[in-house]
């Protein structure tokens, strides 16, 4: 590997010994694969079995949108409304301490849609046309109460920064799938999301598999123009003489393939010039595809532009783009829910809608994986009488494409909507499934890191076995 | 440890350059045994220094508060960063640019720096595109190299020789072969002739100089310690 980790494991015991000398010869082809390999981190690698899904298009709602406003109807909220939490639901520690307050039920209309009778409310009636595409998860769970570890868990699986994310867990694992463009793209329609950068970092793993954040406006990745106006022939002699410069230093200190993979990476450089500016410029869109994605209405447009380019790059080998809806906590409905989730679905609801009808218009759906969600959902009880709380123990998801089964639902939640009761799903077991959909074996992908043989999913995380097709 | 760090340092496994040997590749590709020093790329922060330092202009003024050197278009800082008023600052030395947690100054970001939320127990050494894009295209790049191609030919007149010999010995601190010599004077012909083309002939001469010095300063043989 390029990252000068060359780990030396000295044997311990007689178990070690033997159980390494078996695998002597495995050992030696792996090693000088990984030296292959070494040239190049981002060389496309073999995946542990045949993938469903080339790539994963993740629309993160921040901030925590409200379940049993959207896709988890409760009947007994409205039976309940204006009392307090019954004992039998078990009275959880809160962000904001406010599981004292009385229930409040949804003043949202929920109808059921498709062959597969999804319940959706009138907030999404978009999206609520692609039910049958869509395996709903209600039952997920995870473990922290305010953003910031949430936001780290659902993109790394722990709640403590310094983990990688999946789309670099991702990268390492597959390698890159295109030569011109980075193969973890965020993008963002807002603010930055609370906890930042490390939400896409690389954590332990070489900082090349790191999210590449691309910039809102026509900046998406910095220094791509070549400076003072150097002309592309002027460019490219100069990288003509650095290669010849290059090339003669590697003749004189041979059996360096990290001097080789810097030469390449010039080339790649070179590439993304002319590549990067082409994938995100949507004016090569006709008229009709921007009207699908909401992006010539004001309150669609930051969004839309988003998905509308998440399918540029996912069509350009991309392996793993995660669009923030709301980025900076928009959903975060602690007062007025009613407004705030009003603006947010509007925001949302044609773009995420338009993206997946997009995708299976070109025939993309089948192969690429989109993943709906955000840190946490909401309360059923009142925060400030009109707003809802944080509600890590029980709330939505939805996936589609991808190789997963649509119209279905995947555990439920309990008769208010507090906690998940049948089969809970934990944000590991999502990570983990994600992870099985492109190919890759959450507890075979390992780097070593201080000692210890890390993956993705840490010492946790099962399958999903319902989701897939 | 004073006594072990003197028995490390003045060891002859200590003490080797990376020069290849054949014989010893063959008996230990991997260097288990150490019978040459691991290649090691220059540090974000040395690579700044480093340019700095060819260019004539790194700024050796001591201590002080931390300095905030221009940024490039594109980077958002939401009011953290303000760009020093005098130029001179911006070429202090890498270990005075300022740390702030939620801007890292970009050069030393794309070449590993560590998140600064986190501790770190020891950097990585990634080889990426952006990396490239940094040195190629980045204004600042190139304006230092304009600098050490000016020093350049304050020291050396007009031959083109004798400009190649001169930035070899800056940028490399050795002469330049007879082939990499004739390879450079090829280059400043070819360079000098494509840029006539959109500026005076006395300016392309010291615009093709600078592409020289920025390809230099751009090569494995200066960004990596032996």
């Amino acid at each position: 590997m390029l990252t000068r980790l060359s780990h030396h494991w000295p044997i311990t015991s007689r178990r070690e010994f033997f159980t390494r000398a078996g695998s002597g010869l495995a050992g030696i082809a792996l090693a000088s694969l990984l030296r292959a390999d070494g040239a190049d981190p981002l060389a496309p690698k073999q995946p542990h079995h045949p993938p469903k899904a080339k790539s994963v298009i993740w629309l993160f709602m921040e901030g925590g949108p409200s379940h049993v406003d959207l896709f988890d109807p409760k009947p007994k909220l409205l039976a309940l409304a204006g009392e307090p939490m019954p004992a039998s639901f078990g009275r959880p520690i809160t962000a904001m301490g406010t599981s004292n307050n009385t229930l409040m039920p949804s003043k949202r209309a929920f109808k059921q849609y498709g062959r597969s009778g999804i319940w959706v409310s009138d907030w999404y009636p978009n999206i609520a046309e692609h039910t049958d595409d869509m395996a709903v998860i209600r039952s997920v769970w995870a473990d922290g109460l305010n953003h910031v570890g949430s936001v780290c868990q659902m993109n790394t699986g722990s709640i403590l920064a310094g983990r990688p994310a999946m789309g670099a867990w991702t990268t390492y694992g597959l390698g890159s799938a295109n030569r011109n463009l980075p193969s973890f793209v965020v993008l963002l329609d807002d603010k930055e999301p609370i906890g930042g950068p490390k939400n896409w970092s690389a954590g332990f793993l070489p900082a090349t598999f790191q999210g590449t954040q691309f910039r809102q406006g026509d900046t998406p990745i910095l220094h791509l123009k070549p400076p003072s106006g150097a002309t592309p022939a002027e460019q490219r002699s100069k990288l003509d003489f650095l290669k010849q410069l290059n090339e003669q230093y590697s003749r004189d200190n041979p059996g360096d393939s990290e001097l080789e993979a810097r030469i390449a990476a010039y080339e790649l450089a070179y590439q993304m010039q002319s590549s990067a500016p082409e994938a995100v410029d949507l004016s090569k869109e006709s008229e009709a595809t921007k009207k699908l994605y909401g992006v010539d209405a004001p309150e669609t447009a930051a969004f839309g532009s988003n998905c509308l380019l998440a399918r540029r790059l996912v069509e350009r080998g991309v392996r793993f783009v995660e669009l923030y809806a709301g980025s900076g906590s928009g959903w975060d409905a602690h007062t007025d829910i009613e407004g705030n989730h009003s603006r947010r679905c509007r925001a949302s609801d044609k773009p995420i809608a338009g993206l997946v009808a997009d995708l299976k218009s070109r025939g993309m759906l089948d192969e690429t994986l989109v993943v709906w969600g955000g840190e946490f959902g909401r309360t059923p009880f009142n925060e400030k009488g009109d707003g809802r709380d944080h509600n890590p123990w029980g709330f939505t998801m939805w996936m589609a494409g991808g190789g997963t089964k649509g119209g279905q639902y995947i555990g439920s939640t309990d008769e208010i909507g507090l906690r998940a009761v049948e089969q809970p799903v934990h944000v590991h077991d999502i990570h983990a499934s994600i992870l099985w959909l492109l190919g890759i074996d959450h507890v075979s992908l390992t780097y070593m890191h201080n000692g210890r043989a890390e993956r993705p999913t840490e010492v946790y995380g099962s399958l999903i076995h319902e989701l897939f097709a | 440890m004073k006594k072990i760090h003197r028995l490390i340092l003045l060891s002859n496994t200590y003490q080797q350059s990376a020069r290849f040997d054949a014989e010893a590749a063959k008996v230990d590709p991997e260097d288990r045994l150490l019978w040459r020093y691991n290649r090691h790329r220059l540090e974000g922060e040395a690579i700044r220094d480093s340019i700095l330092e060819v260019s004539g202009r790194l700024n050796l003024k001591m201590g002080g508060p931390g300095v905030f050197p221009p940024l490039p278009p594109g980077v958002v800082t939401r009011g953290g960063w303000k760009t020093d008023e005098d130029p001179s600052e911006a070429d202090r030395r890498s270990v005075y640019v300022f740390v702030r947690r939620n801007t890292r100054y970009p050069m030393f970001e794309v070449f590993d720096m560590p998140d600064t939320h986190e501790s770190c127990p020891r950097r990585n050494a990634t080889v990426t595109a952006p990396q490239a894009l940094e040195l190629l295209n980045n204004e600042g790049v190139l304006d230092w190299s304009r600098s050490v191609a000016a020093r350049v030919s304050n020291d050396a007149g007009l031959t083109p020789q004798g400009q190649v010999d001169r930035a070899w010995r800056f940028v490399f601190s050795r002469p330049a072969t007879a082939e990499e010599r004739q390879n450079a004077v090829e280059f400043l012909n070819r360079q000098r002739r494509m840029l006539e083309e959109r500026m005076p002939a006395q300016e392309a001469d010291r615009a093709a100089l600078a592409d020289l010095c920025h390809m230099l300063v751009n090569s494995n043989e200066f960004l990596y310690v032996n």
